[in-house]
């Protein structure tokens, strides 16, 4: 239980998660008071949504850097034989693993809301955004343990991981651009439409993660729930995915 | 000095890559100055906001009004409004306004920043066109614009036809909410035109039928009447 206790804490020992965080809001902070100055949008609300969108995409772009290099950083250092001598299975290492890397991002999430709310945001679509945005984190950490799997060149892991989380947030404007006519030829846009059809009812649409609407509008707890539920069956099935290749794989 | 792991030398190189990428790409930019009107692209028949916004439409919206505001370079003369290709300006206003469907700012731009333009009276009619368009999508949000749009149509740009088109367009289309003298302003623009008899006649229709709710705006105009019918 202690080395498992140990495996939880020890990414918050490392000064590059620390780094990436005071960068992040750096960079949130110097935009949003960019925007305020020059009045590049009109009222409040609108440069907070706009840097807020910045954050999140930096945050995003970074963590899956982060965990990326973690994941390689262990291989390279032979840190996950240690691992994987200890009397644990690779599944309970995963679970804790993703776990504690989760909490990196809650973190994020919980200095957004905070910045957010001291920002004079509606405290309640503060919260929602936050919320979206962990559930969001959750599905990209996934991802980046998933192809950690596949590979282990970390530039290789943060391109897979960085396009696949672009086509995800993408999909349901690809769905709808494929009710129009875009290609000339007949039979490729019917396959191409029946291709996003399909891949739309399989996969969650990361489109209301963490929206520039809800930090406006908010959402109803229920669509909130929505999503908390479309995650986690994702980060289930990309888990077993990545767990049944991790103990396939011979270290 | 600390070597770097072969991990961080990857994601070095990575990045590395893709900073050098994007100078490549901007050094491939054709020099401004030289450009006439060709120097906006034409938008694409479909919504790029959510693809700039990756996948944040909102957040598309406003990054697309940054860059087609960037595109004149106003702030150092580099690039005169009349050189502007506005058939393109006007579509991506489109763009933005499919975006960001509530917000102000594309009936600003389309008026106070491209409609001001004084070289060429037709650029600037296309974008008070554009604006009206702009206005019929969310006259909630945007009838004050529209109102000022209006004015300058008539004091700026000397275009009646379009002024009063305009003030019909708020006659119809302004929220309650307005002030009432923003729906009647097309009888303000025909009085300062000298035709006094049609606006004495659409003033006196206004009251007769009740559309004034105020009546301090019904007194200003009984007092417009008046005034109207000693001139004739």
């Amino acid at each position: 239980m202690k080395n498992l206790a140990l495996l939880f804490l020890f990414p918050y020992l490392r000064l590059s998660l620390w780094s990436a965080l005071a960068l992040i809001w750096l960079l949130a902070a110097g935009i949003y008071l960019f925007i305020r100055q020059v009045a590049l949008v009109e009222g409040s609300v609108a440069s907070i949504a706009l840097s807020a969108w910045f954050a999140h995409t930096i945050t995003i772009i970074l963590m899956i850097i982060w965990w990326a290099s973690m994941l390689t950083e262990e291989h390279e250092n032979r840190f996950d034989q240690v691992l994987h001598a200890l009397p644990h299975s690779r599944t309970k290492l995963l679970i804790v693993r993703f776990f504690s890397w989760w909490a990196a991002g809650m973190l994020v999430a919980l200095f957004s809301c905070l910045a957010l709310i001291t920002l004079q945001v509606d405290t309640q679509h503060a919260w929602q955004w936050g919320i979206s945005f962990a559930l969001e984190l959750a599905i990209v950490l996934a991802l980046v343990l998933f192809y950690a799997n596949l590979s282990t060149q970390p530039p290789i892991i943060v391109l897979t991981s960085l396009l696949t989380y672009l086509f995800l947030r993408l999909l349901p404007y690809m769905d709808a651009l494929s009710q129009k006519p875009l290609l000339k030829d007949e039979t490729l846009q019917q396959g191409y439409r029946e291709f996003f059809q399909g891949v739309v009812g399989l996969l969650p649409n990361l489109k209301p993660f963490a929206a520039s609407d809800i930090l406006i509008e908010g959402t109803s707890w229920q669509a909130l729930g929505t999503q908390a539920f479309t995650a986690a069956l994702f980060v289930l099935f990309i888990l077993a995915l990545a767990n049944f290749d991790l103990n396939k794989r011979a270290l | 000095m600390k070597q770097l792991t072969r991990t961080q030398a990857q994601l070095l190189s990575l990045g590395i890559a893709i900073l050098v990428g994007v100078l490549l790409w901007l050094n491939t930019q054709t020099d401004r100055s030289s450009l006439k009107q060709t120097l906006i692209p034409p938008a694409p028949n479909l919504p790029v906001a959510p693809f700039v916004g990756l996948g944040d439409a909102y957040a598309g919206g406003w990054l697309l009004t940054f860059w087609l505001q960037a595109q004149d370079s106003q702030v150092t003369g580099e690039v005169p409004f009349r050189h502007l290709n506005y058939h393109h300006i006007a579509q991506w206003l489109d763009q933005i306004n499919w975006a960001l469907p509530e917000a102000r700012y594309p009936i600003f731009n389309a008026v106070f920043v491209y409609g001001a333009i004084q070289s060429d009276p037709t650029k600037a009619e296309q974008m008070y066109l554009q604006a009206r368009k702009l206005f019929l999508s969310a006259p909630q949000q945007r009838w004050y614009d529209y109102a000022m749009a209006t004015v300058l149509a008539h004091r700026k740009l000397h275009n009646m036809p379009l002024a009063l088109k305009m003030a019909e367009d708020l006659f119809y289309h302004a929220p309650k909410t307005a002030p009432e003298w923003i729906r009647f302003m097309k009888i303000y623009l025909l009085r300062n035109t000298q035709q006094t008899t049609l606006a004495a006649q659409l003033a006196r229709e206004a009251i007769d039928k009740g559309l004034i709710k105020s009546p301090d705006e019904a007194e200003l105009l009984k007092q417009v009447i008046q005034q109207l019918e000693s001139q004739n």
